[in-house]
């Protein structure tokens, strides 16, 4: 509620080596659509390099903290809210279809031809949502751990540097 | 219950304000400006209100997650100031008290010395799906680690609601909704519950309104300018004897994303104006603020933010800045500071207000 549930990057990524050619493929693409794939193609690239750089923290961070009884805590916990979220989604989904299937069950009265092709659209409609809906649900989980994982290990980090300061 | 408008759209009046005695609250992203414009301009008032919101330039606290700035801050603000994993991902109270301490250092807020004798309302539903317990734990924490005396902060987390503020509106949504236009019906008034907790003991609310509600000119605060994201019109309620002469204090009250006038539900990404009027002016007539500044000579000021979604603004849900979307520099934000637009503007109506 407090921010727009989608990020777009409106700003497009630096020049990279594929893009030519992407442009090149693309002859009779409009500006909307090439932006769209330059946004795509700058967050794919993004999850990677944060998953690239979460790799790398962890390997720095073993050494110092893979004996320490909180670290292993946190990680269990880690794993504990992700299956947690995944489980509270997966009962929205199903509760989405079930709703779904029931108004499908249903046959409502039609007075007019657009009447009844209106409720067959919004059958439709609502079948997208929910697909949609599960996408981005599980786009954002995805996010979610990877960001979460960087910024608890860059605090590990920080904490044991300072440590070893002392 | 719901006060009405004359049409006129005014300037904002001068009024004979005690100053450095005025308040603020939100609810939401109204919550953390609340958070935001409290440290900014902390001189002048005397404490705040936070409903569901989370520490100063929390969105700031892992510049690691994304390569763009603005990137960063928005995924911020989301998986570590609203939904963290685990408490331990959640925002570090010590480390954003420390970077107010420098902020103010480098003259971008006001001294964090002005925070210790303010008093403070922190609460968050346990119900709350939108921004989680643990986060809005971590504001108490930050007010603590900044000076603010654990007696002058009231701080509830047992009350089982969903993201909202809390009425005693038949006509409101159940307690535990966690959806729009999040006002909730949990059986009393916890617009009441704020300002007596800022301001000490207060008289009962008006049972029936006596003042004005005014519908002013908004933009003149921020320049028109479209970056600003916020509407043309703002709203303030001036209770008759302030009026009149009496002194008053001012209390400015900020509503969440989705809850400005200007609001309109957007489906399948586009905004549903053909089927939606816009929000209107609910949470200004029905939460409750009005009637209880009436009775003790408090101006309620509304300012309204407005959605916007287009080119290098994603404000869709019209929620106020605290992650950098106003920035004029996405690496360098300045959406907390006293140069920000929003609380540039915000200030200016207090300032004009006389506060």
């Amino acid at each position: 509620m407090t921010l727009p549930k989608t990020i777009t990057q409106t700003r497009a990524a630096a020049p990279a080596a594929g893009l030519p050619a992407l442009q090149a493929s693309l002859p009779t693409a409009t500006p909307a659509a090439l932006q769209f794939a330059r946004t795509l193609h700058g967050l794919v690239g993004q999850s990677m390099a944060r998953s690239a750089g979460n790799g790398a923290a962890t390997a720095a961070l073993l050494p110092m903290a893979a004996t320490r009884l909180d670290t292993w805590h946190d990680l269990m916990a880690i794993q504990r809210a992700v299956l947690q979220r995944l489980q509270q989604q997966q009962q929205g989904w199903l509760q989405g279809w079930a709703e779904w299937a029931q108004q499908l069950a249903l046959l409502k009265r039609a007075n007019t031809m657009s009447e009844h092709a209106e409720q067959q659209y919004n059958l439709m409609a609502q079948a997208g949502d929910l697909l949609k809906t599960q996408a981005t649900d599980l786009l954002s989980l995805q996010e979610n751990i990877e960001v979460d994982y960087g910024y608890w290990v860059a605090q590990k980090l920080r904490s044991a540097g300072a440590a070893s300061r002392t | 219950m719901v006060a009405s408008v004359d049409s006129k759209v005014v300037q904002l009046g001068t009024y004979k304000v005690k100053k450095g005695q005025s308040s603020v609250s939100g609810l939401s992203s109204g919550a953390f400006m609340t958070v935001q414009l409290h440290l900014a301009h902390s001189a002048s008032f005397a404490g705040a209100g936070v409903i569901a919101g989370g520490p100063f330039r929390c969105a700031e606290s892992f510049r690691g997650a994304a390569m763009l700035a603005e990137d960063a801050y928005v995924q911020g603000a989301l998986y570590i100031c609203m939904n963290p994993l685990i408490p331990q991902t959640g925002p570090d109270a010590q480390r954003l008290a420390q970077l107010a301490r420098e902020t103010a250092q480098a003259g971008e807020i006001d001294d964090v010395s002005h925070l210790a004798d303010d008093r403070v309302y922190i609460f968050t539903g346990s119900e709350d799906q939108v921004v989680y317990s643990e986060v809005v734990a971590r504001t108490r924490s930050f007010y603590e680690q900044l000076g603010v005396q654990p007696d002058r902060i009231f701080y509830e987390d047992s009350v089982p609601a969903g993201h909202s503020i809390i009425t005693d509106n038949p006509e409101d949504s159940p307690l535990g909704a966690n959806q729009p236009p999040y006002i909730n019906q949990g059986g009393f008034m916890q617009s009441h519950d704020i300002l007596r907790h800022i301001h000490g003991p207060l008289k009962p609310p008006s049972q029936r309104l006596d003042g004005r509600l005014l519908r002013f000119d908004q933009a003149e605060f921020f320049g028109g300018e479209a970056r600003a994201s916020m509407s043309e019109f703002g709203y303030a309620y001036v209770p008759r004897a302030v009026e009149e002469g009496a002194p008053a204090r001012v209390h400015i009250a900020l509503h969440g994303c989705k809850q400005g006038y200007n609001y309109t539900n957007y489906v399948n990404g586009r905004a549903d104006t053909a089927n939606q009027p816009p929000y209107g002016n609910r949470y200004v007539t029905t939460t409750g603020y009005n009637h209880i500044a009436d009775s003790n000579n408090i101006i309620v000021l509304y300012p309204q933010a407005e959605g916007a979604d287009g080119g290098s603004m994603q404000n869709p849900d019209g929620c106020w800045d605290w992650w950098g979307y106003t920035s004029e520099t996405p690496q360098r934000p300045d959406y907390y500071s006293r140069n920000a637009i929003q609380i540039k503007a915000i200030h200016g109506m207090l300032s004009r207000l006389g506060g």
